[in-house]
Parts: C-alpha cells; structure tokens; sequence
C-alpha cells in the first residue's frame, strides 16, 4: 500500500470517517469540464405577509414602489441579479372567483410552494393524506435530481414552532406528507457535517485538526495538479489525432473527470465541487441547547446561524434543493430587539390601520429580507465557474400573502440567473397570471421537463424570465 | 516478392466452398476475412517496381503508387526528407493504448523495479485469441482508476527518488530529472512546452512538499500520461508519412520485448539510426537476444492458439474431478515451457511447435499424461511421450481443454480452431435457431451426437469444413486426456482435411494432424499473417495481403521461424510508414 493512502487512511481513521466530511476542501475547477452546469433552487418563505403597500393599500403604486430604498435595502447593491415579480395571482383572481379554499394563511403557503388548491382544509392536524398526493416544487426537483448530492433536498427554518398550529410551518409536502423545517442549529450540523466539532465546544473555533486539514488539502490538490495536466495533454493530443481516435480520447477525458470528482474533498456531495472556495461547517455561533417560546429575540442568532448552514450545505454541495421558512406563518411572535412588542400575525391584520403599526411590521419584514439578503450576497461572493454560485441558482423569495389575507396580486422575488435562464435586474408585472406560472417556469428552468405544476387549472405556460 | 506464391495462397476460396454448399440455414455472410478478394486490392502491387514491397524493398525513386509523401522529419530528424517507397501499402495510424502487460513491463522498467507491478488492472479483451488490437484498448473510468492509484503507489514507494546535490539546486536537478525520465517515460524528447508544464508541476507540489516529493509528482503523472499509455504513430506531417525514428523505436521495442524502448533504441532514435530496414533489423536481434523477448514471442503462440487466458477456464467437477485449479496451472506451465523450448533452445519454427515429440511433465503431469514421472517434483523436465498419442502444441491438454465444452470434448470448437486459427479461413457465423445437438447420454458417441451435422442439410455446408476436422481429434476428452474409448464404445478418431491449399486428405488422430499442419504452406502463411496482425495490433488489410506473402516466402520454406517472422514484420516498409486519417 503506499504511504500516502496509509497515511490517508490513519488520517481518517483518527478523524473518523465524519470528520473527513467536515473538512474544509478547496473546490476543484471542473466547471469547464461539466457538460451541463448544475443548477440550484432555493426557496425562502416570508411569514404573512410583505409590506410593498402603503397602508391604504393603494395598489397604484405597487411595482414602482418595489424599489431597493426601503424594505429590499438588503439587496440594493446586487439588484442586478434580481427580478421583482409584480401582480402574481395564487391562483389568478381571474381564474378562482373565491379565495376561501385556500383558507388564509396556512393554505396560502401551501398553495405558494406546491400550486395545488384541490386540497381543502388542512387546518386540522392530523394524518397527511389530508394533503392528497401534492408536491411542492422542490419536491419535484428533489425527486428528480436529488440523488445528485447527499442530501436531495434540505427544509430548514427558525422558529416556525410558536404558531400552535401546524399548517403554519407546512408548505414542503412530498407525495402529500408535509416536510416541516428542521430548526436547531446544533442537530442541523450535526446532520450536515457529522462528526464535525461544533463551534458550540470548541468556543467557536473551527473544527479540524488543522494538520490533518492541511494534509487533505495538499492531497487534493496535488491531485488536482496532476489531473490538469493529463486533461491538457488529452486535448492536445485530440487536437492532432484523427477523426477515429476522437471517441477514445473522449473517453479518457471522461475517465480523468470522474477521477476529480474522486479526489479527497470535503461534501461527501458526488457532484462537482468548484474553484478557489473553502467548502466548511459554518461558525454558527454558541447556539442555545434548545430553541422554543416566542421570544423571538433568539432569532438573532438562529435565523443567521440557519442561513449559514444552508449556505454551507450548497457551497459544499451537500444539497442543490433547499428551502428556508422565515418562522411560522399567522403566529404570535414579537421582536423586543426590533422595538416591536405587538404580535407578528396581529401586525398583519392591523397595519394598514396605523402608521405606527406599519413602521412595526415593516421593521420585522425589513430585518428578515436583510437577513435573507445576507444569504443570497453570500450565493454571490462564491465564485463558480466564470461566475459566482449565484448566477447558478434560483432563489425564489416569496410570502404567502399580503395585507388582509390577499393571495392575488402578490408579490415574489427571484435572484440568480439559474444557469442563464433568468435575466435578472428588471421588475416584471405578471399582469395577473397564475403563480403556478412562475412555479412551472422555475421547474423548467432547473431541467424538470413539465408542462405543469399543481392544480394544472391554473396553469397558462411558463413566464419568460430571459 | 513472388507474386506467384501469393497468388497460390489466394487461388482457393474453402469459404466459398461453405457459402456455395449452404442451404439457407447458413449463408451468413462471413465476417471480416475477404480472403482471395484481390480485385478489390489496391493496384500497389501491381506498380512496384523492382524494390517492390519485399524485405528490403526501401525504394528510393517516386513511384507511381497511391502512398507517396514526401514529409520533413520530426524529433531527430533534422529535415530529412523521406519518401514512402513506390508501391509501398501503408496502413492506418493508430492510437494503441498498452496492453495490461506492456504497461506493468514499462512502469517496471521506468522505474528499474525488480518485478512488474502488482496492482490490479482490468483484464484486456480478446479479439481472435490476442489483447493488443487498437480498437479495444481504452481508458474507461475503472482503469483509469486503477492507473491513478497504481501510479501514486509506485511512485510513492517503489521510486527511488535521485538525490540532488545541494537544496539550492533542486530546480536544476528537478528540471534535469523532468528532462531524462520524460523522455524514458514518453520514448522520445519532450517538447519544450512539455519540459516546462512538468518543471511547473513539481514546482507546484513542492510548495507543498519537500524535493522527493515534487519529483515524485511528476513520475506519478508521466506514469499515467496519455503520451506513455498509447503508442503514438502519428509521425511527421503530411498525408501519408514516415514515423518518427522515436515512433519505429517504440513499435519495435514492443512488438519484440513487450516493454518501453531501452537506452540503446533511444539512441538509435536521438542519432536517427533508425531509418534502414537494416538498421532495424539490427536492434531487432539484440532485442531477441534480451530476456524480455521470451515472455513476449511465448504470448504470440498463446495467442495465436487461443489459450492466453485460461486462469477462468473452468471444466464440469463432476465429469472431470480430475482437472482441479492445480492441474490447470500445470498443464498452462507445461505449454509455456514448451514453447519457450521451441523459440528458444530450438529452431524456432511454427513447424516445430506442432511437430515435436517431447513436452514438458513433472509428478503432477506425469499420471495425466500417462508417462513415468521424471522424478523431480514439480519441476518440468523434457519427456518425450507416446508418438501415438502427442505431438506438439495441439495435443497438449492445455491446448485441447480451451477448446472444448466444459462437460465434454468438442469437436466443432477444435475444428474451428484448427481452420479459423491455424490455416486462418473464416467461416460465417451459426445461423439462428440452430438446432440443439444432443446431450451426452450413454451409449452414444461424441462422434455420433455430431453426426446430425452432416446429415441435416441446414448444417452440413459449413460443418463439413469443421467437424471433420475435430472428429480426428476425439481421442482427447474435455480436458485433453487421451481416450481409446467412449461410452463404451472404441472412438473413431478419423478424420478429414478439405478446402485447404496444400494439405487436404484423410487422416487419423491428433498426431497425424499436427503432421500435417506442421508442414502447411498455408498454415504458415496464417500463422505469418497472425504476427503482422499482432504487431500492428488490428487486422490485416486486404491491400496488406501482399506484405504478409512476401513477408512469408522466404520463411515458409523452412518450418517458419518465429523470430525471423518478426524481425522480417519490423524490416517491411509498412513498419516505418503509415497513412493518416
């Protein structure tokens, strides 16, 4: 055996196997090499709500009042990667003439990721097969793609348990069972990065065994060396052999591919890993052993923490699926760091009714979308390919409604270019069409091939985001 | 070249005495041999003027023949200038990836390690009993695996790093080092582009490593570079063209000693001394004279017998207890033993293979074979046996068990054997539905199962060319034990030759056979036209055919001596000259 698989071999077993997993790796540059750029979808939930209106809810001035000054601060400075989705109806007011099936804010979730209304009800906890056989959206994707990475799909969330009612935090279903967000840091962690020293024990120190990581470092990328020179003289030699060689060559070069994917990384994600990007377990800060209670000031640090592993799980290529749920939908949280002492879902039915409540409810919405923008800028600083890992994924940011439980003329924010198919930095008025519109063009846009998404009723075509 | 000998070879078409004869359960079409095809050749022969495409027909004038190129020389060669000879057949170049065994003799070599390497790699497939055609050998994921890790152990623990001087001379020593092993490693110069991407590989690592470190990553990646792992024969520019004197070193170094090129051949090449057929012929035979040959010519013969890989070949238990793993391996260890005693303490010859009266036996040997043991355990001593019963190649056990069923002998997988394999005729494949002949049962002969063929129409055109021909062998059962009786019954071991040039008739016995097939014109012209089909790794072109004759006339004469064929194969125009597509 040679001394350095022993040594890789005493490495790991020292570490334990999880441990390799939980090491920082540098991602390798095989984008080029990819014949097709894989692509992520993201969703992230708003709770109740967002505030694009003033508080007589003069719909005269939605889309132009969507600017990046006030409550989409957070991406002022990349506003170029997104698109605003102006006027998008859950299902079109011109298709459904009542709204009641949808049952407020539970159904309106659920009907915004998975574009099914066929399910009646929902309020009443039980058994899933209430939900039918729905799906939502990243369900489908997961089904197809999932298998490219550790984890198919990934739902977490921060404090989406203080609404009673389970309906608030369901909007994942798959096959009609709901997917309900995991919440706690420490076992998030764990789940992603097993073995991994937490930051909790190790007063907020990384992990490894800087040694060990070094060694598995210099072994992947002395790897990676080797590999790019035997690729570069594959290609030298294709350039001058004849057209019969051609498919050997290709082979080879195929062959030297799935090789780099085998180099020691970190992600134990079989999918490619990119370039000149530390892939590690966040620092999620001194996480609390257990979350709970409506004191939502712990969403300081868990919804940043939970954001941070999410954006690891993607940078490590742990999962190309993942949804993020803002809290629980119709819940009575308040926000004493915010100044905000009145509940969450009782702003949602009374800020139109007072300039003061407004400014409240728009502190709450404004600090969540900062935090959700944190997230995608850090999608944007990761460099991929000639891009970032940004301009490779959809985030598909939306609420469930907005004042006075409206499911119509809503709002949604897509980020990313999804590998070119989105040409982002423009406000687009959907005029009203159905949102399983959009649902279905963010499907396509990820390889799905579908014609329609959820109830197919409300299905007109894919939008053009390009 | 005689034109007239190599028309004699091609006058009778025994296939089309198949074709003709069959009903419609059998008129397949053959595949791949266009034997006697020779108005589809191209007309080269035709125009070749007196230097033709003989041994040393290196013609100097421009001829008239479709080949003419007149190419500047690569790596060595400074500008000369050379013309592919009139009349010359130049074959295709070919991208051929190592076989398994030439790649473990390179890195062996390359790194001057007392054995070959142990690390697994896939098994090449066969195509007609040989692991080196072209067309099969790839890098699929799995190998290159398997080179990558062979590589990084080798490399990491086998390779003995050269000390460099002084630290402040490690570049210079790294550059050296890239310089020397790189041309070892890729059998010719590197290029400058080439020297500097690898300086820059070991500067790399050895940011991250000390100096053994760096230089041991740039062994490990030369051992799996695409320019070691195929044999490249893209020669200088140009449509048809000369090979580089690097690119005749490498052919002739593998095709002779199954190995990279040693610093002789480099030379030859640096100082472009390999450029005559008989400056090729003159590192030819000091190849021969190296020990890396024998193992080489002995893998032709396994080849061209059909028996390289028997380590699976596995025989009913309950029909044959006595053919265990054990006698397996020695009876393998006896054909190679013999034939290493033909090429190399005998006369060499193709004749002498199927005609010899001795093999080799030890205590495991001697009861299988019916001798008395010599005597001397396990080792393999010279036994002349019973001229009745075994002469040569195709009597020994290993020979006639790989052609045979696993439960019982097999008279029309020795038949084919012997015309497709030996006399090289192709017959076309089985028709479908053929009917089951059936099982053994007591009472009933091999010999009687099989006469079905003859008497049903739908099978008797091709079977009369292959089973009469493995009914002269079924004294031999599954595992090649010499039988008086079957079933109870005497076997008939009488048999037939038909549709051949020169040895058609009746004979008895696998002796009488081997007899006439050691002495075949015909078979000897197959068995030459095998070689240049394992030296240039593909099949033999029909615009070739004429190589292969004049390659064999002056060789048939006497019983075919293996050694010569080759080095006659590396003195043919063909060698040094290819076409490019």
């Amino acid at each position: 055996m040679s001394r350095s698989l022993i040594k890789r071999r005493s490495l790991l077993q020292q570490l334990g196997a999880a441990a390799f997993l939980a090491t920082p790796v540098f991602r390798s540059a095989i984008v080029e090499a990819q014949a097709k750029v894989p692509l992520r979808y993201v969703a992230v939930h708003l709770p109740s709500g967002v505030s694009m209106l003033n508080r007589n809810g003069d719909l005269s001035v939605k889309g132009s009042s969507w600017d990046y000054d006030h409550y989409l601060g957070g991406l002022k400075d990349i506003q170029s990667d997104v698109v605003i989705f102006n006027n998008l109806g859950m299902p079109t007011g011109n298709v459904v003439s009542s709204y009641t099936e949808l049952e407020g804010h539970g159904g309106g979730m659920r009907t915004m990721f998975t574009g099914d209304t066929n399910q009646r009800s929902g309020e009443v906890p039980g058994a899933g097969s209430q939900y039918g056989t729905i799906n939502s959206i990243d369900q489908l994707l997961a089904n197809a793609f999932g298998s490219n990475t550790k984890f198919g799909s990934l739902q977490l969330g921060a404090i989406t348990q203080t609404n009673s009612n389970p309906e608030g935090r369901r909007c994942l279903f798959k096959n009609g069972t709901a997917l309900e967000p995991v919440e706690d840091p420490n076992a998030t962690f764990a789940r992603l990065f097993p073995g991994a020293t937490t930051p909790a024990a190790s007063s907020g120190t990384m992990n490894a065994d800087p040694k060990a990581t070094a060694e598995l470092v210099a072994l992947h990328d002395a790897g990676k060396s080797r590999l790019d020179q035997l690729k570069a003289e594959i290609l030298a030699i294709k350039a001058i052999a004849g057209t019969d060689e051609q498919s050997k060559l290709d082979l080879h070069l195929t062959s030297l591919r799935e090789l780099e994917n085998s180099l020691p990384q970190v992600g134990a994600g079989t999918g490619p890993i990119f370039q000149g990007v530390t892939c590690a377990p966040p620092n999620i800060g001194n996480q609390g052993a257990s979350n709970n209670g409506n004191s939502s000031d712990d969403i300081q640090e868990l919804g940043p923490a939970m954001l941070e592993l999410m954006y690891q799980a993607i940078n490590c290529d742990l999962t190309r699926i993942a949804t993020f749920q803002w809290m629980s939908t119709g819940a009575n949280n308040i926000f004493p760091f915010l100044n905000v002492n009145e509940s969450h879902h009782g702003l949602e039915h009374s800020w139109q009714d007072d300039d003061q409540l407004k400014a409240s409810y728009d502190r709450i919405q404004t600090w969540l979308m900062l935090q959700t923008s944190t997230f995608i800028k850090r999608l944007k600083s990761t460099p991929e390919g000639n891009g970032s890992v940004l301009d490779n994924t959809v985030v598909f940011v939306a609420s469930e409604m907005w004042g006075g439980h409206q499911h119509d003329e809503f709002i949604a924010l897509v980020a990313g270019k999804a590998g070119g198919a989105i040409n982002p930095g423009r406000t687009l008025d959907a005029q009203g069409r159905p949102h399983n519109d959009l649902l279905l063009s963010l499907v396509n846009m990820m390889g799905l091939n579908v014609t329609a998404v959820g109830d197919p009723k409300y299905v007109t075509g894919p939008l053009n985001l390009g | 070249m005689s034109r007239s000998s190599h028309r004699s070879f091609n006058a009778r078409f025994p296939l089309a005495l198949c074709l003709l004869s069959v009903t419609a359960g059998c008129t397949t079409t053959a595949g791949g041999d266009h034997r006697g095809n020779t108005s589809s050749a191209p007309t080269n022969s035709d125009q070749a003027g007196p230097n033709g495409t003989g041994p040393n027909g290196t013609g100097t004038g421009v001829g008239g023949g479709t080949g003419v190129a007149a190419v500047a020389m690569g790596a060595g060669g400074s500008g000369t200038v050379i013309a592919v000879p009139p009349g010359a057949v130049v074959g295709p170049t070919m991208l051929r990836r190592l076989t398994n065994i030439e790649y473990k003799n390179t890195v062996q070599s390359l790194l001057s390690l007392p054995n070959n390497p142990t690390e697994p790699l896939q098994t090449d497939a066969l195509t007609r009993g040989f692991d080196n055609f072209a067309a099969t050998l790839t890098v699929p994921p799995a190998l290159a695996k398997q080179y990558w890790d062979l590589s990084a152990q080798e490399a990491a623990n086998a390779f003995v790093v050269p000390a460099c001087a002084a630290s402040e001379m490690e570049p210079q020593c790294a550059s050296a080092f890239v310089g020397t092993f790189g041309k070892r490693a890729f059998r010719r110069p590197l290029s400058p582009d080439e020297q500097n991407a690898y300086e820059a590989l070991y500067a790399d690592q050895r940011t991250r490593a000390d100096y053994a470190g760096g230089i041991r990553q740039v062994v490990q990646t030369m051992l799996q570079s695409p320019y070691l792992l195929y044999r490249f024969e893209l020669g200088t520019a140009g449509s048809d063209r000369a090979l580089t004197p690097h690119e005749v070193a490498t052919q002739l170094s593998y095709l002779v000693t199954a190995t990279t090129p040693d610093d002789a051949l480099l030379t030859a090449a640096d100082a472009n001394a390999l450029l005559t057929p008989a400056q090729i012929e003159q590192q030819a035979r000091r190849l021969l004279s190296q020990p890396a040959s024998k193992p080489n010519l002995q893998r032709f013969v396994l080849s061209f017998a059909d028996t390289l890989n028997l380590d699976n070949l596995a025989k009913d238990a309950t029909e044959y207890p006595l053919f265990t793993p054990e006698l397996r391996t020695q009876v393998q260890a006896e054909t190679a033993r013999f034939i290493d005693a033909i090429l190399w303490e005998g006369d060499g010859s193709f004749s002498s293979l199927l005609s010899a009266p001795f093999s080799f036996i030890n205590g495991k040997l001697a009861s299988f074979y019916g001798v008395t043991d010599p005597g001397q355990g396990d080792t393999l001593i010279k036994t002349s046996l019973n001229p009745l019963e075994r002469q040569g190649l195709l009597t020994q056990a290993s020979v006639l068990a790989a052609h045979s069923k696993p439960g019982e002998s097999g008279p029309v997988m020795r038949g084919k054997f012997v015309r497709v394999g030996l006399l090289c005729q192709n017959l076309p494949a089985p028709p479908p539905n053929v009917p089951q002949v059936q099982p053994p049962q007591p009472g009933l002969t091999t010999r009687e199962r099989f006469a079905q063929h003859s008497a049903d129409p739908a099978c008797a055109g091709c079977h009369t060319l292959i089973d009469p021909l493995g009914f002269g062998l079924e004294n031999y059962d599954g595992i090649g034990q010499f039988r008086s009786t079957e079933s109870g019954k005497p076997v008939d071991a009488s048999g037939s030759v038909s549709g051949t040039v020169d040895i058609d008739g009746p004979f008895t016995g696998g002796v009488e056979l081997s007899t006439k097939l050691a002495v075949s014109l015909e078979a000897k012209q197959c068995i030459t036209e095998k070689a240049y089909s394992w030296a240039f790794g593909r099949a033999v072109l029909d615009a070739e055919r004429p190589v292969v004759s004049a390659i064999a006339t002056p060789l048939v004469a006497t019983g075919l001596d293996l050694r010569e064929v080759m080095v006659a194969i590396a003195k043919a125009d063909n060698f040094r000259f290819r076409s490019f597509h």
